[in-house]
């Protein structure tokens, strides 16, 4: 049987670009003397924008060296400076870079590795204690002003309980703002968060557009394109040209549908994706899904975060409703409502198969999948299968091992539909 | 070995066994909680009985097919001992947000524990924060009210008070008995004071005192043990093993090395009874107080100052400790986050240390025992 290809959107091509253009300039503002804020956590960049205040993410920097295949040698110096390989492999990327800021950057580290300086942090972390910790280790290292938003879990699953957080949430982040602007000496700018919002609403909600038309067979996008374009939500959160290149993304899925073109050339199978990506093997995994014929169609992790409840954004109340989505994060939620979540995603991709990727160090991700897969499994009769990944340490991940393991389950998936 | 002593011992050692024979009570209810949080004068004054959840010794079987192994062993033993049934003899199990992990274990406990109320308290993280005690009086006040639904018992500010003294006696014993060990060092073993903690956590707290005392009038008359031929004991502080109690194997590992436990910064140890609750003033806010202030430097709560090491260095200057032994429970997160930091800190003190990684299942105690001899023919 001739092996499938994989298709990506040509669109997603244009946020590579923006993405370089903006760490180059973060390096020039840094190098005039503008205070940098390092961002750890749930990204909400876009309130930083009013406060005139340059940024680093660091779970996005930390992708994006993976995403260049450069993050070994950086990981490596982690373990120098006492770092267990056990801790979410994000934050050893970031804390090996920030030790070079402190120790010197040694020979043998690529380029990517030297991150802007520091000059104060926030971190607002929902459903993950890890980013706490994580900025705690930053502010100890480097003695520098810091800001928490921490963010409650959802332990009813309710949406009250959801309502009650976000107005916790909300209060965090006018104090927030207060910091900034004791930080940097400045009055926020208000109305700009305003306009930030309802621009940010506008392209959510394309992207949502186009997300649902992925429903269609053969479906015209995967979760790779959309893990790509996450950019739009993180580093590049509120900067301009993201409603045109969701416009494009769009209007390539439209061309697709009505050409019968899918993101996988021979679609033989449905899958849905639990974890995060990994970061450095986004085109191999890609091209080996489509190698099987499987398309892997949507994920929790760019459906259910980032902005996903664009309805709910509000220009005239941006806090209130930045928390509300914030409160509304899949990784906030208990393991039941992680459950109908998956189950509704499900069903409404057709999909015909789960696939855990465990996400090793990222145990926020992962500390329900084995129980909401018994779940929808046993529910819903969908079959899954788990491979073993990480978000950025390929010591965590074996092809051998995911080949195997990959093959045997679509041989399940077929034998099912055989038999239907 | 002292009758008190073989007592503590069996408790700890059998921890489950203990709180289901002391069920068959009648009238009490059981309510579990786990570490490290969680103010059990709350559970004490509601009347009902109290055990913090502990790793038990069983291998991990079914539980597998609920969490992955690279989670830590209180909370995979804890999910493995619930899936296989064998926790369903609890009334309530109250889960402070101590770390994610155990957010996981939450709510696989209420998914699996059908018959058991499962709470989950999130407390307050950030403590410097203004409104740190207030939202911390408000949690404790819902806890309350959750408690009082449970037992029928009202708990008034009396009752609290009551128990807080009684938790207060219980620590104040602890730590004369530490500090018989600082001047005596030898004067009992590290398994039997990790029995002599792990068992108040299980125990009630009345009856731990009663035993308590006895051990002290044991022991206090008692002389340091005799130098063993001429080699003399390396005098040495263990510092984390978080939420769990260490291995015993390792304990003793270390003092066959020649080790000497003079002293410790341990859950089931010192962090476990530091820090006595004000016995004046709003019992519920006395309580509230002890958490917001931590006794005891805590890398689970938000910790932008490096306080773990000056803390360790000024345990080790009092005990006349030579080194630090620092347990690493294995994927403990905030420990494994805090590390880099602590080392460095030990580093700049001048005291050394040694990294020892535990898990749920001892692996290799030739690769520990390896490492522990060189770090005490080093100090």
């Amino acid at each position: 049987m001739e092996k499938g290809k994989a298709n990506p959107l040509a669109a997603t091509r244009l946020i590579g670009p923006m993405v370089d253009d903006f760490y180059e300039k973060l390096s020039r503002r840094r190098e005039k003397g503008e205070k940098v804020c390092w961002w750890v956590g749930f990204p909400l960049t876009m309130l930083l924008k009013p406060a005139g205040v340059p940024y680093l993410y660091g779970e996005g920097y930390s992708a994006r060296v993976a995403g260049r295949n450069e993050e070994k040698p950086i990981l490596d110096a982690s373990i120098n400076v006492g770092w267990l390989p056990e801790v979410c492999s994000y934050a050893r990327c970031v804390t090996g870079c920030a030790s070079f800021l402190k120790n010197g950057f040694p020979g043998g580290i690529p380029e990517v590795g030297k991150m802007p300086g520091i000059d104060f942090i926030v971190m607002l972390n929902p459903g993950c204690s890890t980013e706490m910790h994580w900025a705690d280790h930053l502010v100890r290292s480097f003695g520098v002003p810091h800001f928490y938003i921490n963010v409650p879990y959802n332990w009813s699953g309710s949406e009250e309980e959801c309502l009650e957080n976000a107005l916790i949430i909300a209060r965090q982040m006018k104090e927030c703002i207060a910091f900034l602007e004791d930080v940097t000496g400045r009055s926020y700018n208000w109305q700009y968060l305003s306009e930030l919002v309802g621009y940010m609403k506008k392209v959510a909600a394309i992207r949502k557009e186009a997300m649902d038309l992925c429903s269609a067979a053969p479906s015209p996008a995967s979760l790779f394109d959309w893990a790509v374009s996450l950019a739009a939500f993180t580093v590049l959160q509120g900067q301009p040209g993201l409603d045109d290149y969701f416009f494009k993304v769009k209007a390539e899925i439209e061309d697709r549908i009505r050409r019968g073109i899918g993101t996988v050339s021979k679609e033989r199978y449905r899958l849905y994706w639990d974890g995060i990506m990994m970061w450095n093997k986004l085109g191999h995994l890609s091209r080996k899904f489509a190698g099987f014929g499987a398309s892997v169609v949507t994920a929790r992790y760019t459906n259910y975060g980032f902005l996903h409840l664009p309805e709910l954004l509000d220009p005239k109340q941006p806090l209130e409703s930045l928390a509300k989505n914030i409160a509304a994060l899949h990784l906030n939620q208990n393991a039941d409502v992680t459950a109908q979540t998956v189950a509704e995603l499900c069903r409404k991709f057709n999909i015909d198969g789960i696939v855990l990727g465990t996400t090793r160090t990222c145990r926020p991700f992962n500390m329900f999948q084995l129980q909401v897969l018994q779940e929808v499994s046993g529910q819903w009769g969908i079959p899954g299968v788990v491979l073993e990944t990480d978000l950025i340490d390929s010591d965590f991940y074996s092809d051998a091992q995911v080949d195997t393991r990959l093959q045997a389950f679509l041989e399940l998936i077929e034998a099912g539909k055989c038999k239907r | 070995m002292s009758q008190v002593l073989d007592r503590l011992m069996s408790v700890a050692q059998n921890p489950y066994q203990y709180a289901l024979e002391d069920k068959k009570v009648p009238g009490k209810k059981l309510v579990g909680c786990a570490p490290m949080h969680f103010p059990e004068e709350l559970i004490h004054a509601s009347g009902a009985r109290i055990m913090l959840l502990q790793e038990s010794e069983e291998l991990i079987s079914t539980g597998y097919a609920f969490m992955y192994p690279n989670y830590c062993g209180l909370v995979r033993s804890v999910v493995d001992l619930c899936v296989k049934g064998k926790l369903n003899f609890f009334d309530a199990l109250i889960i402070p947000n101590t770390c994610l992990q155990i957010w996981a274990a939450a709510n696989l406990l209420r998914k699996n524990l059908l018959g058991t109320r499962v709470e989950f308290l999130q407390l307050p993280s950030i403590l410097d924060k203004p409104d740190a005690l207030s939202e911390t009086i408000e949690k404790f006040r819902r806890c309350a009210t959750v408690l009082e639904e449970l037992t029928g018992e009202k708990i008034t500010g009396g009752k609290i008070a009551e128990s807080v003294r009684i938790y207060n006696r219980n620590r104040r014993l602890m730590t004369e008995l530490y500090n018989l060990r600082r001047q005596k060092p030898g004067i009992l073993g590290a398994v039997e004071f990790r029995a002599i903690i792990q068992s108040s956590m299980v125990m009630p707290k009345e009856e731990h005192n009663r035993l308590l005392e006895q051990l002290l009038v044991e022991h206090e008359g008692k002389r340091s043990p005799e130098k063993k031929g001429v080699r003399e004991k390396v005098p040495v502080l263990l510092s984390g093993n978080l939420c769990q109690a260490p291995k015993t194997d390792i304990l003793r590992l270390i003092e066959d090395l020649g080790g000497m436990v003079v002293d410790d910064d341990l859950y089931a140890g010192r962090r476990y009874f530091t820090g006595e609750v004000e016995e004046k003033g709003y019992p519920l806010e006395s309580l509230a107080r002890r958490y917001v202030n931590l006794p005891v430097p805590c890398p689970t709560r938000a910790s932008p100052q490096n306080t773990w090491g000056r803390y360790l260095a000024d345990a080790v200057r009092d005990s006349r400790a030579r080194g630090i032994i620092v347990l690493l429970v294995k994927y403990c997160e905030p420990h494994m986050f805090y590390y880099p930091d602590l080392s460095e800190a030990l580093k700049e003190s001048g005291i050394p240390h040694i990294l020892i990684e535990t898990e749920h299942e001892l692996v290799s105690l030739e690769n520990i025992r390896t490492r522990v001899q060189a770090f005490m023919e080093m100090i």
